[in-house]
């Protein structure tokens, strides 16, 4: 018998595939057993060399057993085999098959570390990037694949314990014992941890204890990252492979982290050779699946940990060699007497095979017939969580092991992952050793990381290049960056730098522990947030009425709003027309209602706007543009004047919650916590804009208001009125350009208002049109025509800069020098000869060779003017109005006249028409 | 841009929408209270709290939210007494979560009903969307912007799933 075999089962039989060949598991396996079972060895190709990769661990830190599932239809990339459980009917393949593996080889000697940055330097790396890019990667996303995943959510305990090893459980159980509220995870199926297979202690009762007190105990879940203020992010697996589980967020009074240690490979030549394996999941898998992973191995060590494997291995069969680097002991020669074969003083040089072990040579020249070769070169505690709470791990000269330098807040360590391999109720073998880095041997061919293909070689070359630090190892090499995270590689690789520089491990300390301790399916991190779920849009009280109208809704800055009315967006056309003609309505409700009251409230609304409010009389409404404090517009809107100390602004839509939260910092920064205080009303109450040369009439007919009188109710004045036994308020402004009219009911009200404009012969119109309505007259929208260093005198308000004298937002800004200068972008209209559209965000460009001097903000075909209308903040733009300048797009050009912004009624007639 | 009608669910009517879980029910109200925001002087909110009986939900040391009677009319502005007042009414959407899996939907939705299930301060975020809790004896009452409304309730709605088996 040559390599793995199943010897023990009886389970349930599984079929799957491993690429494209018939296979059967049994219930219970992992994926990674069940390949075992089956005599697989290679089950992939390294991810920059394609070298032929096999299981080399049992669990978490599993390196190079990456697959690709397909179970049901649903395809699930970068499944970790060795931890994942086998389904029936799984398609699984290797993430990297052979592919270019010929070429990729022969090529290895000359694509070392830092080969990218050195080659592709010349003349840019962005020439080569989309190559590289797509010779690279793991696993091939499935679009039309879908993962479900459970909602997750919050949790609070006074003790969460990771590990359900021996420690963890007695940790809960003595926690629970005392009364408190406590959560046990464990990343494995089963409770127990290494007792599962490692003789030492039955946890059969401590499970049972930890039950009776109460302990709640999450089996498959993983405590991925520890965050600020104590809390653990926790991922419970899902019943089968497409299940993304559900991500929980844990704030626990106390952490207790059970989290043992993972073993470390040794290094030697070609220690990359499928057969290779760590000698824990050797035991693990001839345990726990009944795999005996092969008749003859080698087993090489420099820590006692091996000794029960190679008896256990023997025991069932196995003709076991084992090579101890240490020098004979009580133990060596106990397990000589047992039976097994033990070269003491002797170290691996080198695994023999081609494609898969076959033998080991020793550094004496000493070869052995093997078909694996089980290693241990020590244990590394596990402690991430720790680390990433904010502690540091060291390394401990004297006990040879990785110990928490310092003890952090709410974070107690118990059992191995305290490197407690001592105490009297642990494990009873010394498991500590150095790791052990070969000064002899290929080191190009000595694999420290074995999922991104580092070698010692790669370790030897960044010193050489000075890359020393291991923060700077890790980004020369791409050590430790793998999915795995490096479990196995990490203390390796500073091991090998310290070498490498004459440095003792413990002055080069490792790199940043961070969250995801293993990966999480990002169908548990969406978790319920996807679909419209995922960004929620607010929306209208009237939204059922627009509906019932046939409006498209679209997604606006947030707001999910009528685009049009119909079928389709010639509707938009007609819509216009129609506020230029008649009267339509428009729903407004999201425009902001924020009540500013309060003695200072006049003097507040005078430092927010560019503009004075401070003399508005009650009835009045004033326009007013708003700045932060570099001079740069970031709203526009209008103040409503409700009393001597009650104002209403009425700001964009989307920009409510800034122009809050701007309002409510000057406030309490500036203004005190006493003299004025603001309120957002805008839910409150819905708002219907109704606008045309017919919108007066159609008011009047509805009798919300006792008068429309132009005289006692002029443009940019309100009045107060009833409507349907609630207050109403309707305000004189336009947005279009047209007399207009806008009506605040409580937002309960909405629909009945609607309703009413509609029934009184108002036609809907909705954002698109109005898009085409503004644009016409050069109203801007705040952020579409408007950018990152639009100022008040870029749009044609000069008066907050030249003028104004007392202080407000961004005064100071607007005197620097670069706000007067004159080739500053300035908001302009376009207009070509023919008549035709200009691509929206087409470049306006002149000189040679060309450049940008400004671009085209909002643009649209006029059904007014039956002709195409652009704005567009234009270099020096005033300046140019009647020249004639080249727009360009996509490799598109054309020209243009620059215009004044308004293209429609610049006399404002309009508005009492 | 395509019509997003059918992606984005219809609000439901709030005056019969309901969800029944085992252990929990969900009801929703609008528009069937006085609802005021106060800023002003701890005192003085206490006084014309208890002039108008009712529930006030603290939002901060000097803003809170009178939920009261439908009928109470309390004039909008600057008042005598310093406070500043304005009539919330048709602005919140009021959903009850009541039962005994209450606590585990809550905590679902937020993490500091996980710590707290009775905080202090009503304003907290929940599924994405920051509104105000008032305690209830088993369960809780959400006073949520009514834009938001719907977003909370299609949250509630997925969320039916809740853990079975917390400390």
């Amino acid at each position: 018998m040559t390599g793995p075999s199943r010897i023990a089962g009886g389970g349930e039989p599984l079929p799957f595939t491993f690429a494209g060949r018939r296979l059967i598991g049994q219930k219970g396996d992992s994926i990674a057993s069940a390949l075992l079972a089956n005599g697989i060895v290679t089950v992939g190709r390294s991810f920059k060399y394609r070298r032929p990769r096999g299981i080399l661990s049992a669990g978490e830190d599993e390196p190079n057993a990456i697959v690709d599932v397909v179970l049901n239809g649903v395809r699930v990339p970068n499944v970790r085999a060795t931890t994942q459980g086998l389904e029936a009917g799984m398609a699984i393949s290797p993430v990297l098959g052979r592919g270019a593996a010929l070429l990729t080889q022969a090529l290895s000697p000359f694509i070392a570390s830092g080969f990218y940055y050195k080659t592709f330097l010349w003349p840019h790396w962005g020439l080569f990037e989309p190559a590289i890019r797509r010779m690279a990667g793991l696993g091939r996303v499935d679009p039309d694949s879908r993962m479900v995943a459970e909602p997750g959510g919050n949790l609070a305990a006074d003790l969460c314990v990771v590990g359900g090893g021996r420690s963890g459980l007695l940790a809960a159980t003595k926690a629970a014992t005392s009364g408190q509220r406590v959560l046990l995870v464990e990343q494995r199926a089963e409770l127990g941890g290494s007792s599962l297979w490692r003789d030492g202690g039955d946890s059969v009762d401590l499970v049972a204890a930890a039950r009776d007190a109460g302990v709640t105990i999450w089996t498959g879940a993983t405590a991925f990252g520890a965050y600020e203020n104590g809390r653990l992010g926790i991922h419970r697996q899902g019943a089968g492979l497409a299940d993304g589980g559900s991500l929980w967020a844990v704030q626990a009074g106390q952490v207790v982290l059970a989290t043992g240690a993972l073993e470390r490979p040794l290094l030697f030549e070609r220690n990359d050779l499928p057969g290779v394996m760590l000698a824990d999941a050797a035991l693990h898998y001839l345990r726990r699946r009944g795999v005996l992973c092969g008749a003859r191995p080698v087993i090489a060590t420099n820590n006692d940990s091996v000794y029960p494997v190679a008896l256990v291995l023997a025991k069932a069969g196995a003709v076991v060699t084992l090579v101890d680097s240490r020098a004979a002991s009580e133990r060596s020669a106990d397990a000589a007497a047992k039976g097994i074969r033990v070269l003491t003083g002797a170290r691996v040089a080198r695994a023999l095979g081609r494609g898969r072990v076959s033998g080991v040579m020793l550094t004496d020249g000493t070869g052995i017939d093997a078909d694996l070769l089980a290693v241990s070169g020590g244990w590394t505690p596990t402690l991430h969580l720790y680390c990433q709470a904010g502690g540091k791990a060291v390394w401990d000269d004297e006990r040879a092991i990785l110990v928490p330098a310092f003890p952090v807040p709410g974070i107690s360590l118990a059992g191995r992952a305290a490197g407690n391999w001592f105490a009297p109720d642990a494990l009873p073998w010394v498991w500590s050793a150095a790791p052990e880095i070969p000064v002899a041997g290929k080191s190009r061919k000595t694999w420290i990381d074995l999922q991104n293909d580092v070698t010692l070689g790669d370790v030897q070359l960044a010193a050489q290049e000075n890359f020393t630090s291991v923060e700077h190892l890790k980004r020369y090499t791409t050590l430790g960056m793998a999915t795995d995270q490096g479990k196995t590689a990490n203390l390796l690789g500073a091991a090998a730098m310290a070498q490498a520089t004459g440095r003792s491990a413990t002055d080069l300390g490792l790199t940043t522990y961070r969250p995801p301790y293993t990966p999480v399916p990002m169908a548990a991190l969406q978790g319920l947030s996807r679909g419209p779920l995922q960004s929620p849009l607010r929306r209208l009280a009237a939204e059922p009425a627009h509906r019932e109208m046939g409006a498209a809704l679209w997604d606006y800055g947030g707001l999910l709003r009528p685009a049009f009315y119909g079928k389709d967006e010639a509707s938009i056309a007609t819509e216009c027309l129609a506020a230029r003609q008649g009267a339509v309505v428009f729903d407004a409700s999201s425009l902001g209602k924020v009540a500013v009251m309060g003695p200072k409230a006049r003097e507040l609304l005078d430092f927010l706007f560019t503009g004075r409010m401070s003399t508005l009389q009650p009835g009045r409404i004033r326009y007013g543009l708003t700045l932060n404090e570099a001079g740069v517009v970031t709203d526009d809107g209008v103040v409503l004047c409700l009393g001597p100390d009650h104002f209403l602004v009425s700001c964009s839509s989307s920009h409510v919650g800034g122009f809050v939260a701007s309002a409510e910092e000057w406030r309490q920064t500036r203004f005190g916590r006493d003299g004025v205080f603001i309120h957002d009303r805008t839910a409150h109450w819905a708002t219907m804009s109704l606008s045309g040369p017919k919108s007066k009439p159609l008011l009047a007919g509805l009798g919300i208001v006792e008068t429309l009188d132009d005289a006692a109710f002029p443009h940019m004045s309100f009045v107060m009125g009833r409507f349907m036994g609630g207050e109403a308020r309707v305000s004189r402004v336009s947005f279009t350009g047209e007399r207009g009219y806008e009506i605040s009911v409580p937002a309960g009200l909405a629909i009945p208002l609607w309703q009413a404009l509609i029934g009184a012969g108002a036609k809907p119109c909705g954002i698109e049109a109005l898009g085409v309505l503004r644009a016409e007259k050069g109203f801007i929208y705040v952020g579409q025509d408007t950018d990152g260093e639009t100022m008040p005198q870029d749009l044609g308000f000069d008066a907050p800069r030249l003028k104004r004298r007392e202080g407000f937002v961004g005064d100071r800004a607007l005197q620097l020098p670069v706000a007067g200068d004159a080739d500053r972008k300035q908001l302009v209209g376009l207009a070509r000869a023919d008549g035709g559209v200009i691509p929206a965000g087409a470049h306006l460009i002149e000189g040679a060779p060309r450049r940008s001097i400004g671009f085209v903000t909002s643009s649209h075909h006029s059904p007014t003017l039956r002709r195409g209308i652009a704005l567009a903040l234009v270099e020096g733009g005033r300046a140019r109005i009647g020249q004639e300048v080249t727009w360009f797009d996509l490799g598109q050009t054309g020209r243009a006249t620059v215009t004044a912004a308004c293209a429609y009624d610049p006399e404002g007639s309009r508005l009492n028409v | 841009m395509s019509d997003r009608s059918t992606f984005w669910p219809t609000p439901p009517d709030w005056t019969t929408a309901r969800i029944e879980m085992p252990g929990v029910t969900v009801t929703a109200s609008q528009g069937d209270r006085g609802v005021f925001l106060l800023s002003g002087p701890g005192k003085a909110i206490s006084e014309l709290a208890q002039a108008h009986p009712g529930t006030l939900l603290e939002i901060a040391p000097d803003r809170a939210l009178l939920v009261t009677k439908p009928d109470t009319a309390l004039s909008e502005g600057w008042n005598a007494s310093g406070l500043a007042i304005s009539d919330l009414s048709d602005a919140h959407v009021r959903i009850d979560i009541r039962g005994p899996g209450a606590p585990a939907l809550l905590a679902l939705g937020s993490p500091s009903l996980a710590l707290d299930p009775k905080p202090r301060a009503a304003a907290l975020a929940f599924a994405g969307v920051t509104l105000l809790v008032e305690p209830l004896p088993d369960g809780a009452r959400l006073h949520v912007d009514h834009p938001q409304a719907a977003h909370l309730w299609h949250w509630l709605l997925a969320a039916t799933h809740t853990a079975k088996d917390q400390p």
